[in-house]
């Protein structure tokens, strides 16, 4: 199975910014997950249009990342998660 | 909501000589008693909570105790208690607002004291004995306004915390140099535990405060001096002295305290050895028309005022989970859940609309003064 690089999130997750972090409500599992700051900024880039790649560069422009850091892995890694939990389309 | 019609037909009585009205959130209450006892209590507690019954809409709380038939009858709305004399609790007051808690629903009430100083507004919560309302009356006394203490009211319409000025009840008058007035600000015609009540008025210059946005919870985490007593705590919807006596009669009980100053009557049962005597006491719960709110079982232990307390951040997250489950203890659980669908996430999905703006702490409970001195720079820092 081919994986979906351009996910997007589901509509009915109820999501609400506290501080840095962001609280995300899942009404069909009834779980409530919590997003750091980085899981959160590719949580909000994720609009279905956008591919990993285009979210790597995203966060390349905007934080100070090392050059030799996997950013393209840590996105998969976090969407996978994401999937995992449900919380994609 | 799980309060469910009573058996027992409406009375009419003659004889309610004593009548006034309080304003208790979303419930308007008129209570009508021929127990002069009740009414002073209430007058003196909540005073500040008084309506026109003739102006505002109320609900009749109907308190009569009929010295034939040696019971008590109790109605508000669809439920009706009947309590044989022995089995009437000493601190009705306190009776009578459990049977209103489970009503309301315009607000969330955590178990806290809420102060203000200028736009900061700070909700202390903590359990009983973790010396929350020493705290506040020692921030009131260096100009802190009082807006609440025993609960913090949440409203749910505007999200601001509203005054709950109920008079504050003290255990100790030592601490605070009040040991003058012990005799004339102990609560009338009640007995076990004393408690002197002051307005938050004669305690300090700040007077009482708006309703304000929550700005800040700071929960009192206490250092314990632990001994080896092992205890259940019971916490009940409904108070009855022959469910106590009942509780003291199950094999492995050694003592069981009221402790009657909380949402809900709470009975702390002292054990042998172990908990396993949780499924008899449900038994007794339901034989004397009761319901369990809540069981914690734990160890006997006194928290520790000699230590230096320690001031820790909590993130919004953290801090709004454990608002939350302090919600969930303060109210009956299932009450409370039956507006979000009976989920727990969606009412902290709920709650996090109210603290998105919200600093959260944790203090770890030590020395009052320090105590004192860290709450009160945190309160004029925000």
């Amino acid at each position: 199975m081919t994986e979906d690089t351009k996910p997007k999130p589901r509509k009915d997750i109820i999501a609400k910014k506290l501080g840095s972090e962001m609280m995300l409500y899942d009404p069909k599992s009834d779980d409530v997950h919590v997003l750091n700051e980085t899981s959160l900024f590719i949580w909000n880039s994720l609009d279905g249009n956008q591919t990993y790649e285009a979210i790597e560069s995203i966060i390349r422009k905007n934080f100070e990342v090392p050059d030799d850091q996997n950013v393209l892995e840590d996105i998969t890694n976090i969407c996978r998660d994401f999937r995992a939990k449900g919380l994609l389309e | 909501m799980t309060i469910s019609t009573s058996p027992h037909q409406k009375r009419e009585f003659k004889d309610l000589r004593f009548e006034k009205g309080y304003q208790f959130f979303d419930n308007a209450i008129c209570l009508k008693t021929n127990l002069e006892e009740i009414h002073t209590q209430f007058h003196y507690i909540y005073e500040r909570l008084e309506i026109d019954p003739n102006k505002i809409d109320t609900k009749d709380f109907i308190i009569h105790f009929s010295p034939d038939r040696k019971e008590l009858y109790i109605s508000y709305e669809n439920e009706i208690q009947i309590l044989e004399q022995e089995t009437i609790t000493p601190n009705l007051y306190l009776y009578v607002f459990s049977f209103i808690i489970p009503r309301i629903r315009s607000h969330f009430l955590v178990h806290s004291a809420t102060l203000r100083f200028g736009n900061t507004l700070s909700v202390i919560a903590a359990n009983s004995t973790s010396g929350k309302t020493t705290l506040a009356v020692k921030l009131i006394k260096r100009g802190a306004q009082f807006l609440s203490d025993e609960l913090a009211p949440i409203n749910r319409n505007n999200h601001l915390i509203d005054p709950f000025p109920r008079k504050i009840g003290l255990r100790d008058l030592k601490i605070h140099g009040l040991e003058s007035q012990a005799a004339t600000r102990q609560l009338p015609n009640t007995k076990g535990e004393v408690k002197w009540m002051f307005d938050s008025s004669e305690l300090g210059p700040g007077g009482l405060g708006q309703a304000g946005p929550l700005s800040q919870v700071i929960f009192l985490e206490p250092q314990y001096v632990e001994d080896s007593s092992l205890y259940l705590e019971v916490s009940i919807t409904r108070l009855n002295y022959s469910l106590i006596e009942a509780i003291k009669q199950i094999p492995g009980i050694q003592s069981v305290e009221l402790v009657n100053d909380r949402i809900f009557p709470l009975l702390r049962c002292f054990l042998d050895h172990d908990n396993s005597v949780i499924k008899q006491i449900e038994e007794a719960v339901i034989v004397y028309q009761s319901a369990l709110v809540s069981v914690v079982s734990g160890k006997t232990q006194k928290p520790d005022f000699q230590l230096a307390p320690e001031l820790k951040a909590m993130s919004k997250f953290e801090g709004t989970y454990a608002l939350a489950k302090m919600l969930l203890n303060g109210h009956s659980e299932a009450d409370l859940l039956d507006d979000f669908n009976g989920s727990p996430g969606l009412l902290l999905s709920e709650l996090a609309d109210y603290t998105a703006h919200c600093d959260f702490f944790q203090l770890h409970v030590g020395k009052l003064s320090t105590m004192t001195d860290i709450v009160y720079d945190l309160m004029h820092k925000k």
